[in-house]
């Protein structure tokens, strides 16, 4: 696995070993080659990591923007931005999503609430994110949750004949849109639009929901057959996998997806299950070029997928379990 | 008696009826029949045999070593009487299965009425431990002690428990600093008894001649018994060892170590299994360290289940097979890296009288002075105290 963008890695590392202090503590801690001579050489940083300390490689007069994930599980990840990273993370996004779904603003239909935009979760990052590629945006559901179906249905009249960007997570496009559709057995035509979503399949895998019954159950009540997964996360906003017209998901061109073994740690090689580990080029304001996730996937080369793109092809496969780790010091 | 959950503790557990049972003397007759008999059915059942904590358990509770136990507390000609204090509660920690029965079983020969306060985690062998208890309570010949004894499962903040707190004659806490800390707080009765066990530390001396000189048997017999002082338990229990020292000259440590490296790295890839979120941890750690630190620590990763630090750092506690790596020359140099919590120092290949001379001279106390192999072998004493003793009062008779 060769990539051209390993020097720009390098350099990133070398760039927050001088600006992060605790960055660079721990990458001097560490048993590194000698030489890095391959992505596997290059050390990594547990994405966990930004849940537990603050992480920036700038002054905090700096920071533009802090960034929060998702808190459901207990802490929450924090992303420290200046406005040169924020910059370079908004057009990297710009880049990527021209590419799949070419330029210009859509009319775009989130499937959630107009308060989750508000907020300060990944949910909102990923609306807002988004928001850039669309143009009057109509949020489809209420703050209950509840599908708001004329609404809907006006906004899909209005732009009859236009391409609609259809935005939310897996699991909120199932719950609240699928679903209430398939209760009343209305169906949409959005047959001339398309679906991106992503934030994990962990809820649909629950529920033994397919990507193959998702897309089916899209197709049949909103009409879309143009569905596309992305994997990103808000430790790496701007360097996102998308999934092509073909059905695979891609590392980006401003990225590099590795897989590790779930032992060793080292890289697998293409069409083993592991750790995944993404690489950015555009992270400058905190150290988190190289992170170490704890979802599981597999790689295939790019040249399995005919659509041409360069980058890898990433299964997703779910996430690490969670470990109950013995000792004497808690009572709960 | 058993409470499966907090609404039948809430609705069915009174303390009123269980404090209609006296105080016994220690090592009871009735009570050591009792564990007897408790013994032979662990060591009897098929489903027990899984459970190595159980079965030493069992093993614990044989005829012979509780008379052995009774004689080190009792003398044959005392005319002294010692009596459990009444009612004490025990809250037993989550994550070791086993600990709840060591501490229910101090209580219970110190001769109270013991209320223990078991895991809500589910555990088999703490199940089949209560089958087999309750099983045993429902004779005719041991119901009092089923009357005088429960286990129970409640909430963290329950208010039953707590009143429970406020009524008993003896507490006993495990569970660290933070469990401690909140049930220091809570009201007691004025006689009340109170033990506590907090977060310790603990570490290992390693004569680096007599580990060289090992040959391959002893030397798997070796780290077998450092694997179950440390690895069992993901090194996280307070006696398993954060510190190994390396005693010798240079050249000595340097081969010891290298000896140390290969060989339990060649036991650990076939025995221990380290989930890989787990794994994942190590890395969160070593920041963590660099963050107490505030500066790097080298680690030696010689693979990814052993790892070794070499840092001067008092305030760092390394798990899941994290260990700090120091070399000494001389023995002394052991009490300077005491730290305040040091529980226990494990030895290997060294008279352990030298190392408590050694402590003694230097005014640096631990708690307990064991070979390796012996970290989690918890008995009568821990953290220093005698449990028997704690747990009961000396009637004086002159």
């Amino acid at each position: 696995m060769k990539t051209l963008n390993l020097d720009r890695y390098m350099e990133l590392t070398d760039q927050h070993k001088a600006n992060c202090k605790l960055y660079s503590y721990y990458i001097d801690s560490l048993t590194l080659p000698s030489k890095i001579k391959t992505l596997a050489d290059l050390p990594f940083l547990p994405v966990r990591a930004f849940k537990e300390f603050d992480l920036l490689s700038v002054a905090e007069t700096e920071v533009f923007k802090v960034m929060l994930s998702s808190g459901t599980t207990g802490k929450q990840s924090k992303i420290y931005l200046d406005k040169h990273t924020a910059k370079q993370q908004s057009k990297g996004l710009t880049d990527s999503f021209k590419e799949y779904f070419g330029s210009g603003r859509f009319p775009m239909l989130i499937i959630d609430s107009e308060n989750t935009a508000r907020g300060r979760t990944a949910r909102t990052a990923a609306v807002n994110g988004f928001s850039l590629y669309g143009k009057k945006r109509c949020f489809a559901l209420d703050s209950n949750m509840e599908l708001k179906l004329q609404e809907v249905q006006d906004f899909i009249k209005k732009h009859e004949g236009q391409k609609i960007f259809i935005f939310g997570f897996t699991f909120m496009l199932y719950q609240y849109l699928i679903q209430p559709l398939k209760n009343s057995g209305i169906k949409l035509d959005l047959s001339n639009s398309f679906i991106l979503h992503g934030g994990g399949w962990k809820k649909l895998v629950n529920l033994n929901v397919s990507d193959n019954n998702f897309k089916s159950m899209l197709k049949e009540y909103t009409g879309c057959g143009a569905v596309h997964n992305y994997y990103g996360m808000i430790e790496q906003t701007g360097s996102i996998s998308f999934e092509c017209e073909r059905g695979h998901i891609h590392a980006p061109s401003n990225g590099d997806v590795l897989i590790r073994n779930f032992q060793t740690f080292d890289v697998n090689k293409y069409g083993e299950e592991g750790i995944i580990q993404v690489c950015s080029t555009i992270q400058e304001s905190y150290p988190g070029h190289s992170l170490l996730t704890e979802d599981i996937g597999v790689l295939y080369p790019a040249s399995k997928c005919a659509c041409g793109r360069k980058g890898d092809i990433l299964v997703i496969k779910g996430r690490l379990q969670s470990a109950e780790i013995r000792g004497c010091s808690d009572a709960v | 008696m058993l409470y499966k959950s907090e609404k039948e503790f809430q609705e069915n557990f009174d303390l009123q009826t269980l404090c209609q049972k006296n105080s016994k003397p220690i090592f009871a007759e009735e009570r050591v029949n009792f564990l007897v008999s408790l013994s032979k059915s662990i060591l009897r059942s098929p489903a027990a045999k899984e459970f190595p904590d159980l079965i030493t358990f069992g093993y614990y509770c044989r005829k012979s070593n509780l008379m052995k136990l009774k004689l080190s507390q009792i003398a044959p000609d005392s005319d002294s009487f010692r009596f459990g204090l009444g009612t004490c509660l025990h809250i037993a920690p989550s994550n070791i299965p086993m600990n709840f029965a060591f501490s229910f079983l101090m209580g219970f020969l110190s001769g109270n009425r013991n209320i223990v306060r078991i895991p809500t985690k589910k555990f088999e062998q703490l199940d089949v431990f209560l089958n087999l208890f309750l099983e045993l309570c429902h004779t005719n010949e041991f119901k009092n002690i089923g009357l005088a004894n429960c286990f129970v499962r409640t909430e963290r903040d329950s208010n039953k428990l707590i009143e429970l707190v406020a009524n008993s004659d003896a507490l006993v806490v495990w569970g660290g600093d933070r469990t401690v800390k909140l049930f220091r707080q809570l009201d007691k009765k004025p006689l009340c008894i109170e033990v506590y066990f907090p977060d310790r530390v603990s570490s290992v001396v390693l004569d680096c001649q007599h580990l060289i000189s090992l040959n391959e048997v002893q030397m798997e017999s070796f780290c077998r018994d450092f694997y179950n002082d440390t690895y069992l338990v993901d090194q996280n229990a307070c006696s398993s060892p954060s510190i190994i020292y390396w005693y010798g000259n240079e050249a000595k440590q340097d081969q010891a170590k290298q000896k140390f490296i290969h060989q339990m790295n060649k036991y650990l890839e076939s025995s221990y299994d380290l989930a890989t979120v787990s794994k994942i941890d190590k890395f969160i750690d070593v920041i963590t360290f660099c963050e107490k630190t505030n500066g790097s620590i080298n680690v030696e990763q010689t693979s990814g289940k052993l790892w070794l630090l070499d840092t001067d750092s008092q305030e760092i506690k390394p798990k899941l097979g994290t260990f700090i790596s120091k070399g000494i020359t001389k023995l002394d140099e052991i009490s300077t890296y005491i730290r305040k919590n040091e529980q226990t120092l494990l030895y290997f290949g060294i008279d352990p009288k030298e190392l408590l001379t050694m402590i003694v001279e230097h005014g640096k106390l631990v708690d307990r002075i064991v070979p390796v192999g012996q970290a989690l072998s918890i008995g009568m004493h821990w953290d220093g105290k005698n449990l028997i003793d704690t747990l009961s009062k000396k009637i004086e008779l002159r």
